[in-house]
């Protein structure tokens, strides 16, 4: 019962890879009003160390608002042309509102976080 | 309702309440209603959430965090009305059960229906300006 607290329920968790020049953020929970400021200042760490690519996996994602997406729109910002941000994402609490909002026009979305890293 | 229409529901009403804490409520407390009600004239589930607060108009320039609600909400509700006086504002969504139009067939891993990535690419007008 312990997964029905209100602090384990609502949470974010994210886990930093390096993986050579790339780094992979794997968010897992719900990405929402209170939650999305986490994200953002993992990817504003993530950002500063300027890797070549930065892999984005929201697959353990269950929620997504209009919050997390404001927040991957300002790390695509933030990454300007140094580096290549790429996004994980599949199934319809993720892909959905990135398509509803063309979100995944901007930034290439992938449905693993290895076929992201060997994207061209 | 079908799982992309209880998917799309729970998003929508988030964001609808988020708007509500945001936007009435900033610098205050306040209370809001959340109804939702199943029409079974219309077979339709309908959702409206009423604050009591009065919205602050957008700044000139919102920020990258703003902005981005209503336009979801619009993407994912099959109708969407929006009522705003000095008393509060009122968001009034509907998805129709029977009727598999809309969000009803919008399965991000099946079939692809055209109507929503035009909506789509409409929405892609919320990202133009970063």
């Amino acid at each position: 019962m312990e997964s029905s607290e209100p602090s384990e329920s609502h949470s974010v968790t994210v886990a930093v890879e390096e993986h050579g020049s790339a780094i992979v953020l794997g968010v897992a929970g719900e990405l929402d009003l209170l939650t999305a400021p986490k994200l953002q200042d993992e990817l504003t760490r993530a950002l500063d160390q300027r890797p070549q690519t930065l892999v984005i996996d929201l697959s353990k994602v269950e929620f997504m608002g209009s919050a997390g997406l404001s927040v991957l729109v300002v790390a695509h910002r933030t990454a300007g042309e140094h580096t290549k941000l790429r996004l994980v994402a599949h199934g319809n609490a993720t892909f959905r509102p990135l398509r509803l909002t063309g979100l995944d026009q901007a930034i290439p979305v992938y449905r693993s976080s290895d076929e992201a890293l060997n994207a061209e | 309702m079908s799982g992309d229409q209880v998917g799309a529901l729970t998003l929508a009403t988030y964001e609808a309440l988020a708007n509500a804490a945001i936007h009435a409520y900033l610098d205050d407390t306040g209370t809001f209603d959340l109804l939702a009600r199943y029409l079974p004239d219309r077979d339709r589930v309908e959702v409206t959430v009423t604050d009591y607060g009065r919205w602050r108009p957008p700044p000139d320039d919102p920020g990258p965090f703003s902005g981005r609600g209503i336009p979801l909400i619009q993407a994912l509700a099959e109708h969407v009305d929006i009522t705003r006086s000095t008393q509060g504002t009122t968001v009034r969504m509907h998805w129709n059960l029977g009727l598999q139009t809309g969000t009803a067939k919008n399965s991000v891993d099946g079939e692809e229906d055209p109507a929503i990535d035009r909506r789509g690419l409409s929405r892609a007008a919320a990202f133009s300006s970063y």
